[in-house]
Order: C-alpha cells, then structure tokens, then sequence
C-alpha cells in the first residue's frame, strides 16, 4: 500500500457533528444489505462456476470401457452405432443445464473447424424422456449431429461420467480417448487440449495417445444420478 | 497559545464542501453501476448467463442503493461503491468466458472512485478481490485440482505481478484522490480566507460610512449655523463692502455644502445606496435651467453659452431631473473652470426619436484646455483629476465626474469623455428615459397665492426641536420673520411635552439631540396622538445618508430635509405642509 498523507484523514476535515454520525439501525441495515449481497453473489458464482473448478466426484459404480474397446457393440450405444460412417468420430457430451457444457462451445467449435472433413462430430444431448434438452443444444448453433441420451446412458456406457467431455473412436468404433478437453475451466491452456491432442495423434496415425492423468480427472457436471436399470438387451 | 478550535468556521465549511463532492460521486456511482448493468444485461446473451447475471448483477447492484439510500455522503457507502463495482467486474469475467480484456474493468472502477477524493474507500473492495484471488490460488496449487486460473500452476511470480499491478493502480488512484482532496481542502480554506477578508473589508467600508456620516453631520451642524445668519445678515447688511464680504462668506459657505454633498455622494455610489427617484419632467426645461443657473459664472469668465436642443428631443419624460440636473451642473461647471476663452455649448438630441425608451444624448462641449489621452484615462477615477497641476490650479475634489458617471450609470446611461489637448472636450451623456405625458395643468403661482401662502404661514405656531443654540436662534429668527409663532425645545423630551401642552401646528425636528433623539421623540409624539389630528413633522438633519432619512420617515414624521436650510427652503416647507393640512 502506498504511503498516503496525512490529509485525507485530517482532523480539520473530519466533522464531529451528531448529525453526520448515522443512525445504529441505518448502518445495521446496509450492512445487512451488503453482507446479504455478497453472499448471494457467492452463492450464485459457487453454484455456476467454482463448484465446476474442482473435481467432479466420481460415481460409486463406474466402471469405464478400457481404451481399445470396441465400445460400439454395447447395445446402449445402438443410436450410435446406426450412424457411424467408418470414420473417426468424435462424441461431445452436453448437458443443457451445465454452465460449463455452455462455455465449452466455443472450444468444440473451434475443432470442428480443424477437423470436420476428416472426423465426424456427434453430440449426445442429455435429455429427459420426453426428449427435452435437444432445444437448447440447437441454441448453441454446433453444427453437429445431436442425439438424445435420455438419463445419460449413452455417455455412461462410453465411460462418461460429467459433461462437458470427449469420447474419441476409430474409424472402426475401438476407444481412442475418453476424458476432458482441458484441464482450464475456459479450455483455453492450448498445452492441455487433450481432445485436440487425441483426434491429431489419431488422424496422424500415432500410438493412442498416453492417458494424462489431469484428463481423466472430469470437471463439469454429473450425468443425472437416478438413472433407472437398463433394459435388458 | 492554542489556535481557535475552529478558525473562520473552516470545520463547517469543509464538511459542506466534501459533503457536496461525496453526493455528486454517489451519484455518478450509481449511474456507472446502472451502466455496468445495462452491459452486464448486453453480456448475458454471448453464454446464456442469465441466471448469473440478475441474481449477481441486482446483488451488485442493490447494496449500493441500499447503502446511498440509508447513509448518503458517508464512508460506508463509499466502502460499498468499490465493493458492488467489484461485483461486477467479476461479473462480466465470468460472462464472457473469463475473457482476458474483462479483467480492464478492474482498472476502470478504481479511476471511478477517484471521484469520491478518498483513497480509504478503494481499500475494502481491493482486498476483497486479492483474498479470493490468493484463497483460490492457495486451493489450485495445493493439489486439491482445483482449476480457477488458466495456468495449471499458480507461482509466486505470477502472483507478485498480477497483484503488483492491481496494488499499483489502486495506489495511483489513491494518490491522485489524495491530491484533489488537498486540492479541496485549500480551494475551501481559500474560500473562508476570501469570505474572512470581503466580510472584514465590509466592516471596514462600513466603519468609513459611518465616519462620514458622523464628520458630515457635525460640519453641516455648524455650517447650518453660519450660512443661515448670512442669509439673515444679507437682508440687513446696506454697506456695499460688507454685501460684498458676506457674499463671499455665503459662496465659501456653499462651496463647502457642495464638497460634502461630493463626498456623501461618492460614499453612498461606493455603496450603492443611491436612489433614484422616477417624475415626470420637462427635459428642455432642465437643460434651461442648468444654462441659466450657470450663466452668472459664464459671464464672470467672458465664456459664451449656448443651449442647442434638437427639435425631436422629447420634452417630457420620466427620471429623475435632480440627478439629471446634478450632472449637467457638474459637467458645466467642469467646462467653465477649464474654459478660458471662447464658448461652452450644452446641446441634446436623440437618435432614435421613436424608442421606447428614449435614449436622450447631452453634449458638453467646450473650448478649454483639453486633455491628452493618459488624463483622460485618469479622468472617472475617484479624487482624480487629469494631472497634479490641474489640481494645483484649478483646486476641486476630484469626485464631481466619478460621481457624474456613476449617477449616470446608476440611471442606466453613461458618461464618456473625447477631447484634445489645447482644443477643448465633449463629454457625452447618454440616458435611456420613459416618455411621459405633458402633466395637464402645471402650476403657475400667482401673485395673490404668494400673497395666500403667506398670510397662511401668520401666526402658524411651530415647534422647534433642535439642541444647537445658533441653530434654534436662526430657525426662530426665520420663522419670526414669516410670522410664525415660534415653540422652543431644546431635547426631545421636551419637544414630547411642548407638543402635548401646546398643540402645535407643525413640528421642525432635529435628529440628533440628549435626553430623547428626534426619531424616539416622534414615536412618542404619534403614539400620544392616537385619535387626534396629526401634526405635520419635519426632520431636519445634517446626517443626509439614506439610512438616516428612512429612520425617520419610518418613525412617522413627515419630510427629510438636509441642513443646512435657508430661508426659502425653509418656508417652502411650512407652505407644503400647512397647505396639507388646511
């Protein structure tokens, strides 16, 4: 702090009138209004953004499809499987109601750009059974086929846990990369994206890319926890 | 010993400044807010934050209105001004993305609160934001993988810059605060200096009024005295030399009436307590009058004058003729002292005969001396003349143009001068005047008026209430002379209980007098008089400053009239009041 002059506090200055010294209730009052404030501001950034800043917990029960799988076969992923061309793809997990799935957007454009004629984007919209949420994908103006993955199946059975997150295949639907696009909240520390590292070592056709701890680790938020039991294949 | 605790009540004033600052900075606080809200509303579409933006943009927001609203002007609110606008600096980091070039609304907030001239209020905000920055610097670097900043790891230099800068521009801003508050704080000190100095120059102008006043009454007292017995003696004096000798005494006597009647002049322009009177009067009769009156001192001098009106100049107008009159005389007494040869020329037209009002422009022109362009200069200013040696021969106050001019003024004209040394100058007098109606019948008084009026002034029985024995010899012996009988009373309690035994038909009654004063006296004598007929009271008064005439005519009586006053005068004023109340 800078060394300030006496003047600005100078007693000559300073008044003493009862009538400057406000009521108790008054200054009760605005302090009431301002701690009151701040704590909602707190609250409502918490429950936005900083809770997203920290791991996102991991469920009890899950159980990934190890890198090589040939995740396609799973009948969960059937919506999948029926549009999958023979190229690489990419499936980009949103959740309408995530604020990070909404800041993401930007960062999933950006490879679509770098990569769209040589790898197919899928996104997989969580959805109610009603098939709500695909709506407010289309607000995000992706141009990425979108599928509905009503209580998040789909993306549980690709080993998916929070969104946002990256599912990356091979041409044959083997699991190349499963995990974060970044490990920066903003996807903008270029030196971590996973994502972009996954796609190029795969177009390149390099050894699957050695799993980074930081990508595995998911932030962003938990698929829905009351997911009714599977139908039986 | 210990300085006042509260010199020129500077504490007051400088509350009242800061107060003042304080309030225009909440106020421009609370439009910069509403602006960041409006941006923030603008932002919120770029990510869907909608949600964010009204719960954390109202919070912001609204514990700043609280706080101006339930303590104005104080630290409290200032403290809160910096904290919302912190708010909304986060606020708008978060909706766009945590976008780099949001982080520069830190830096305009705390230029904002530079207005409030307190670098103590930038703090509470400061600190707020570098907590919550170190908090979750701590929390990202101690592997609790918690990711708010974009680098994976936080360091000790990063830190130290970041902050650095933030530190140093809200010093920045604190220092430049910390200058405008000294600044304020002189401006007001200067300003209680500035008020100190006007109000003690008042005093001072006000102890000066006074002594004039008081040298004035106490020369015209004596003087009254004196030029009345001259009158007196005028009519009874039969050898030549000794008409001679007291015609010199009355003009030295004069002489002296006019230079007090200068300086009470330049003392009541000085401060603007001059009235004007508005009456309808004959214009060419005015000028007339002025040549006809100076015309004895024309001849004296062998100087020619000539009275030139243009035939559009109006004739009636509404002014005031006396101070018309008192500037002509004075500009034409000025061109016969410095006229030593040739001629003095008094001439009036007007340029726009159809205006309303008329603007009326009277030339002087003579064929004197002159002046070069530094006298002239000179020539308005008080107790100036064009140069020493004017002075030295030509003797005067110096007051008679600067008073001229002001009259001038006064009446919303002007007064210039052009002239050249050697050739003689014009002083040119400019007045707007109302037009006025001829009034329908003037009053011509005829010889059995004359003869009316002073049959009516016999036996009229007068009170004089003056304590100067000369003075209450010279009225009795003026009053005597007219045929009056005369009531003497040498007090104001006296003139109370003279006026009570003797019903008077008028009263002359001085100001100044022991025991009661002329004022107190005429309370006292219109308080007894509650339901009977009133008597006429004239105050008469060397004291002819304005203050004075309005006591008087507050207290009841009924004219002012300023000693000295001759005989003419004097029974002029018995005829206008017996004439009332007959």
């Amino acid at each position: 702090m800078p060394s300030m002059p006496p003047t600005a506090a100078s007693p000559r200055e300073e008044s003493t009138r009862p009538a400057d010294r406000p009521a108790a209730w008054r200054l009760v009052v605005a302090s009431l209004a301002v701690i009151a404030a701040l704590t909602v501001t707190a609250a409502v950034f918490w429950e936005q953004d900083l809770q997203y800043s920290l791991p996102t917990p991991v469920p009890a029960d899950w159980k990934p499809p190890a890198i090589g799988t040939d995740v396609l076969a799973d009948n969960e992923v059937a919506a999948l499987r029926a549009h999958h061309r023979g190229r690489p793809r990419l499936v980009h997990t949103f959740a309408p109601a995530c604020p990070c799935s909404r800041f993401n957007a930007d960062h999933v454009r950006a490879l679509m750009r770098t990569f769209a004629d040589r790898v197919d984007f899928v996104a997989l919209v969580q959805c109610t059974k009603a098939g709500h949420g695909l709506e407010s994908f289309d607000e995000q103006d992706l141009d990425i086929q979108a599928l509905a993955d009503v209580d998040g199946r789909i993306a549980r059975a690709l080993g998916v846990y929070a969104t946002p997150q990256a599912v990356l295949l091979d041409r044959d639907g083997h699991l190349v990369y499963r995990g974060n696009y970044n490990v920066s909240r903003y996807c903008v520390d270029r030196s971590t994206e996973f994502a972009r590292l996954a796609v190029e070592a795969l177009l390149a056709g390099r050894a699957p890319l050695q799993t980074d701890a930081a990508a595995e680790v998911a932030y962003g938020c938990s698929l829905p926890a009351d997911v009714e039991p599977a139908s039986p294949r | 010993m210990n300085p006042p605790a509260n010199p020129l009540g500077l504490r007051d004033n400088m509350q009242q400044a800061f107060d003042g600052i304080y309030d225009r900075a909440d106020r421009l606080i609370e439009w910069l807010l509403l602006a960041h809200m409006t941006l923030a509303v603008y932002m919120a579409s770029f990510y869907d934050t909608w949600f964010v933006t009204f719960s954390v943009g109202l919070s912001g927001l609204g514990m700043f209105l609280v706080a101006r609203r339930l303590l104005p002007c104080t630290f409290f609110t200032r403290c809160t001004a910096g904290v919302a606008l912190q708010v909304f600096v986060a606020l708008h980091i978060y909706q766009l993305h945590g976008m780099a070039e949001q982080h520069f609304f830190f830096f305009t907030t705390w230029t904002a609160m530079i207005v409030y001239q307190d670098w103590r209020c930038m703090w509470p905000g400061t600190l707020l934001i570098i907590g919550q920055h170190i908090l979750f610097a701590v929390l990202h670097n101690s592997g609790a993988q918690l990711y708010f900043f974009e680098d994976p790891y936080v360091g000790v230099r990063k830190l130290s810059f970041h902050f650095g800068i933030a530190l140093f521009q809200v010093g920045l801003c604190g220092y430049w605060s910390v200058l405008l508050r000294r600044q304020t704080v002189a401006t007001v000190e200067q300003h209680a200096r500035l008020r100190e100095a006007s109000a003690a120059a008042e005093r001072a102008t006000a102890h000066k009024s006074m002594f004039v006043a008081t040298v004035s009454h106490e020369i015209r007292t004596p003087l009254s005295g004196m030029l009345g017995m001259v009158d007196l003696l005028q009519e009874t004096a039969k050898a030549p030399q000794e008409r001679e000798y007291l015609d010199l005494l009355r003009r030295s006597g004069e002489a002296l009436v006019t230079i007090l009647g200068d300086v009470l002049d330049s003392e009541k322009l000085a401060a603007g307590r001059v009235e004007f009177v508005t009456e309808t009067f004959d214009v060419h009769a005015a000028l007339r009058d002025v040549v006809h009156l100076m015309g004895k001192r024309a001849t004296d001098k062998r100087i020619a004058l000539h009275l030139a009106i243009a035939d559009e100049c109006p004739r009636w107008v509404a002014g005031d003729s006396g101070r018309l009159r008192q500037i002509l005389l004075n500009l034409m007494s000025n061109a016969i002292k410095f006229t030593a040869s040739g001629e003095v020329r008094l001439q009036a037209r007007t340029d726009d005969p159809f205006a309303e009002p008329v603007t009326v422009v009277v030339e002087v022109v003579d064929t004197g001396i002159g002046m070069d362009s530094s006298e002239l200069l000179r020539l308005f200013q008080p107790f100036q003349q064009a140069n020493v040696e004017t002075t030295r021969r030509y003797g005067g106050t110096g007051l008679g143009l600067c008073i001229s001019r002001g009259l001038a003024e006064g009446m919303g004209g002007s007064l210039t001068a052009a002239s050249e040394p050697g050739r003689g100058s014009t002083f040119t007098l400019v007045l707007p005047l109302a037009r006025a109606d001829a009034p329908r019948q003037r009053e011509h008084k005829t010889a059995g008026q004359s003869n009316a009026d002073a049959a009516r002034l016999r036996g009229l029985r007068v009170l004089v209430a003056e304590d100067n024995p000369n003075n209450q010899r010279l009225l009795t012996a003026m009053l005597k002379r007219a045929g009056c009988i005369v009531i003497a009373a040498t007090d104001g309690r006296a003139a109370v209980e003279r006026h009570r035994d003797s019903a008077p038909d008028l009263i002359l009654m001085d100001c100044r007098m022991p025991v009661l004063d002329g004022v107190e006296a005429t309370r006292a004598i219109r308080a007894a008089e509650q339901g009977r007929r009133r008597t006429p009271i004239v105050a008469l008064s060397a004291d002819s400053m304005l203050f004075e005439r309005d006591r008087c005519l507050e207290a009841g009586m009924d004219e002012f009239c300023e000693k000295p006053i001759d005989g003419k005068g004097l029974l002029e004023v018995l005829r206008r009041h017996t004439a009332k109340s007959d």
